[in-house]
C-alpha cells in the first residue's frame, strides 16, 4: 500500500450522549489531494481538530506520518509538519499583516522566504494593515500563505474556499495546485463545492453521521458508482436486487431507476432477466453520488 | 493551446488531456519532437491536479504518442507508429463527427445521443439478449 | 522548540492591563508621598485623642481603625508609608491588577478563534502555560517593585529618607504572598471561558471571607493582609515566613491546577 500520510481507525469522539464522530475509518496517501465530503454536522471539523491534537479522541486512533495523534508530544512534531486552516480562517486580530507573518514564521525553520514574498505579492497582501480589518478574501489568502510558507508536509484546511468569489477561490486552488506540484504536499481539505473537489482531488472521503462512507481515489469511485434505468413495457415489477452494490431502487410507473456504488454490471444482467424495453447506463456526477452515499445510511 | 477540462462532464480529467493532446497534434499545434508543457506549470495553468497531469502523460506515453525524457520533459513523438496512432485516430473522429452530425439532423439531443453511445459501449442495447 | 514569541504573544495580551496598573500603582505611591506634608498639618491641627478619632471616623470601626494606625503609626515617615501604603492601598490595588491579569486567558482567545490558531502550531500545552505565567509573574513583580522603588526616589520631594532595604522588603512580600490571586484567577481561566467571571467569582469569595470574619473574628487570625504588608517586619515583630510560604505553596498549587486543566482540555 502506497506511503499513507493520515490513517484513522474506528476512530470515536463522544460529546456527552452525543456521538460527532462513531468509528470513522479514513485513509489519505501521500501527495494525494484529498477532498472530504460530508454534511454540516457530518463530524469533519471533529475530525480535523483530533487530527492536530487539539481535542482527544473517545475512542479509536488517529495517525499522522505514522504518529499518534493523542500523544501530547507526537502531536508537536505533526503540528511542525502540518498547517491547519480552521473554517473561520482562526489569526491574531490585533496583529498587523506583517508582524503575524513573522510571528508565525518564528516557529518553523524551514520558512520560505521567498515563496512568502512571491504569495505577498500574488495576493496582494496588505502589510501594514490589521487583521481585523481584513475582507473575507484577504483572510483567506492570508491564512493560506501563512499555511504554505512553513514548509509543511500536510495541509489540513476547513472549506478553505467557503464565501469567496470565484475568483479568489480559484486563486486559493491555484496555490494548493501549485504547492502539491512544487513540494509533493498532500492536501486534506473539506469543501461543499462539489466542483472544486472534481476539480482538483484525486482522492476523496465521503462521511456522514460520523462513519465514512466512501473513502479511495476519486477515479475509481466514479467509475464504480452508475445509475442504471430499466424501462419496461408496463408496469415495473417490484424486484429485489440481490446483487451487491444496490444503493437504492426506485419505481416509477414503468420505469425502474437502480443506483449502483459497484458491481453494475451484475446488476444489469439481473436487470435483464426481467426482460425490460431497454436498459440505460450513466454515469453519475460526484454531486449525485454524494447524495446518493449520504441517503442511505442507516440512523 | 490547452483548454481547462470540465471535470463535471462525466469523462475523467485525465482522459480529457489526453485527448486534447491528441487533437493537438492531429490538427499540427503540436508538431512531432515539439515539447510538451511542464507538469506543474500545466497544473497550475489548468488548476487541475499535478497527479492527473502525470497520469495523462504516462497514458499517452504507453500509447506512443508522447516521450518521457528524463528531467528534460515531455515531448511529441517523432516516430511512425505515434504517427499512424493519431491517423487513425483522426480518421475514427472523422466517422463519430459524421455519426453525431447525421443523429442530430434527425432531432436526437446530445443527452441521448451520449446514452446510446455509453449503452453501446456496455453491450447493453440488445433487449434482454446476450452481449454481442 | 524555541517558544520566545509565545512569551511576546502573552506580553501583547497583557500589556494594557499591566501598564494601566503600572500607572495607577506609581501614582498611588508618589500621590503618598507628596500628600504627606499635608496630612501632618491635618494630624497636628486635629491632635492623637479618642475624641478626636471619633469625631473624624464617626461610627465606623474600619474606619476608626484606619484612623487610629494612621494617628499612631504617622509618628514617624516610615510608619506612614507603611500605613498609608503598603498595608492599605497597594495590597488593594496589587491584587485587583492580579487578579485582572490573570483573567482572560487561552478559553476566552479560543471562543474568539485566537486560540485555535495558537493550538495549531506546533507547541505544547506546557509551553502554552508557562509562557502566559511567565509573563505574568514578571508583569506583577514590575508591579510590586516600581512603586516600591519610587519612594527612596521621591521621599526627599518632601524632605524625608525611606529605606531601600525597606521597599524591596515590601515588594517581595507583596509579591511573594499576592501571587495566589494571580493563580487563583489563572485558575479559574482555564475553567471559565467568559472573561469577567474569574473576577466575579473572587469577588464572590472575597464578600464570603470577609462575612465569616465578621461573624467569627477568631478567623482573621488567617488573614494573608499581614503577609503582603509584611506587617511583622515593620513592626519588629519577626518576618511572616510560614504566611509567605503557605501563600506561594497555595499559588503553585493553583498554577499546577491551571496547567493540568489547559493540558488535559479538549479545545
Amino acid at each position: 500500500m502506497a506511503d499513507t500520510v493520515i490513517e484513522t481507525t474506528a476512530l470515536r469522539r463522544s460529546y456527552g450522549p452525543v456521538d460527532a464522530v462513531r468509528g470513522l475509518d479514513l485513509h489519505v496517501t501521500r501527495g494525494a489531494i484529498c477532498g472530504f465530503l460530508g454534511r454540516n454536522g457530518a463530524g469533519k471539523t471533529t475530525t480535523m481538530k483530533m487530527l492536530l491534537g487539539m481535542t482527544r479522541p473517545t475512542a479509536g486512533s488517529a495517525h499522522v506520518f505514522g504518529l499518534d495523534a493523542a500523544d501530547p508530544s507526537d502531536s508537536v512534531t505533526i503540528r511542525a509538519r502540518t498547517a491547519f486552516v480552521g473554517d473561520d480562517k482562526p489569526l491574531y486580530e490585533t496583529m498587523r499583516v506583517s508582524e503575524l507573518i513573522r510571528f508565525t514564521a518564528s516557529f518553523f525553520p524551514g520558512w520560505q522566504r521567498e515563496l512568502e514574498d512571491t504569495y505577498v505579492r500574488r495576493f496582494e497582501l496588505p502589510l501594514g494593515r490589521e487583521v481585523k480589518k481584513l475582507s473575507r478574501g484577504m483572510r483567506t489568502k492570508l491564512a493560506l500563505t501563512l499555511a504554505l510558507c512553513r514548509g509543511a508536509e500536510l495541509l489540513i484546511l476547513d472549506e478553505p474556499t467557503s464565501g469567496l468569489d470565484p475568483a479568489a477561490a480559484e486563486d486559493v486552488l491555484q496555490a494548493l495546485v501549485s504547492q502539491v506540484a512544487r513540494a509533493g504536499t498532500t492536501v486534506f481539505f473539506s469543501s461543499h463545492q462539489l466542483a472544486e473537489v472534481e476539480q482538483i482531488a484525486d482522492e476523496i472521503v465521503i462521511i456522514d453521521r460520523g462513519r465514512t462512507i466512501v473513502n479511495g481515489p476519486l477515479e475509481d469511485v466514479r467509475e464504480r458508482f452508475r445509475r442504471i434505468e430499466v424501462v419496461f413495457a408496463n408496469e415495473a415489477p417490484a424486484h429485489a436486487f440481490t446483487a451487491p452494490g444496490v444503493v437504492r431502487v426506485i419505481r416509477s410507473g414503468r420505469v425502474l431507476t437502480v443506483i449502483a456504488s459497484a458491481n453494475h454490471q451484475q446488476i444489469v444482467n439481473d436487470a435483464r432477466a426481467l426482460l425490460p424495453l431497454s436498459t440505460d447506463v450513466v454515469a453519475l456526477t460526484l454531486k449525485d453520488i454524494f447524495l446518493e452515499s449520504i441517503l442511505t445510511e442507516e440512523p | 493551446m490547452l483548454f481547462r477540462p470540465n471535470p463535471a462532464s462525466g469523462v475523467p480529467i485525465y482522459l480529457q488531456l489526453m485527448e486534447q493532446v491528441k487533437h493537438s497534434i492531429a490538427t499540427g499545434a503540436l508538431h512531432p519532437g515539439e515539447q510538451l508543457p511542464g507538469i506543474r506549470p500545466l497544473a497550475e495553468q489548468l488548476v487541475i491536479n499535478p497527479n492527473t497531469v502525470a497520469k495523462a502523460y504516462r497514458e499517452l506515453e504507453h500509447e506512443g504518442v508522447i516521450e518521457l525524457r528524463q528531467g528534460a520533459g515531455a515531448f511529441v513523438s517523432a516516430n511512425g507508429p505515434a504517427r499512424k496512432l493519431t491517423d487513425r485516430m483522426r480518421t475514427a473522429q472523422a466517422i463519430v463527427v459524421a455519426a453525431i452530425d447525421k443523429l442530430r439532423e434527425r432531432g436526437l439531443t446530445d443527452e441521448q445521443i451520449r446514452r446510446l453511445v455509453e449503452a453501446h459501449l456496455a453491450g447493453l442495447d440488445t433487449t434482454g439478449g446476450q452481449r454481442g | 522548540m524555541k517558544s520566545r514569541m509565545l512569551w511576546y504573544k502573552a506580553w501583547l495580551d497583557t500589556r494594557w492591563r499591566f501598564l494601566i496598573g503600572l500607572v495607577v500603582l506609581a501614582l498611588a505611591a508618589a500621590g503618598c508621598v507628596l500628600a504627606y506634608p499635608r496630612v501632618m498639618q491635618v494630624i497636628a491641627a486635629v491632635g492623637n485623642s479618642d475624641e478626636a478619632v471619633s469625631a473624624i471616623a464617626g461610627s465606623s470601626p474600619v474606619a476608626r481603625e484606619n484612623i487610629a494606625l494612621t494617628l499612631h503609626a504617622a509618628a514617624t515617615y516610615r510608619g506612614y508609608i507603611w500605613s498609608q501604603l503598603f498595608h492599605n492601598e497597594l495590597p488593594q490595588l496589587w491584587c485587583l491588577f492580579a487578579i485582572v491579569i490573570g483573567s482572560g486567558g487561552i478559553l476566552s482567545q479560543a471562543s474568539r478563534g485566537e486560540g485555535l490558531f495558537t493550538l495549531s502550531l506546533p507547541i505544547s500545552r506546557q509551553q502554552l502555560v508557562m509562557s502566559r505565567v511567565g509573563i505574568a509573574l514578571i508583569e506583577l513583580l514590575a508591579l510590586a517593585m516600581v512603586p516600591a522603588l519610587l519612594l527612596p526616589l521621591l521621599s526627599p520631594a518632601v524632605h524625608q529618607t525611606y529605606s531601600l532595604r525597606d521597599a524591596a522588603v515590601h515588594a517581595l512580600f507583596l509579591f511573594g504572598g499576592g501571587t495566589v490571586f494571580f493563580s487563583a484567577a489563572f485558575a479559574l481561566a482555564t475553567v471559565f471561558e467568559q472573561f469577567w467571571l474569574p473576577p466575579l467569582i473572587m469577588l464572590a469569595i472575597a464578600a464570603v471571607i470577609t462575612f465569616a470574619r465578621a461573624v467569627a473574628p477568631d478567623l482573621a487570625r488567617y488573614s494573608v493582609a499581614p503577609i503582603l504588608s509584611a506587617e511583622g517586619y515593620f513592626r519588629g515583630s519577626g518576618w511572616p515566613w510560614p504566611g509567605l510560604l503557605a501563600m506561594l505553596a497555595l499559588s503553585a498549587g493553583f498554577l499546577a491546577l491551571a496547567m493540568r486543566n489547559v493540558t488535559r482540555r479538549d479545545f
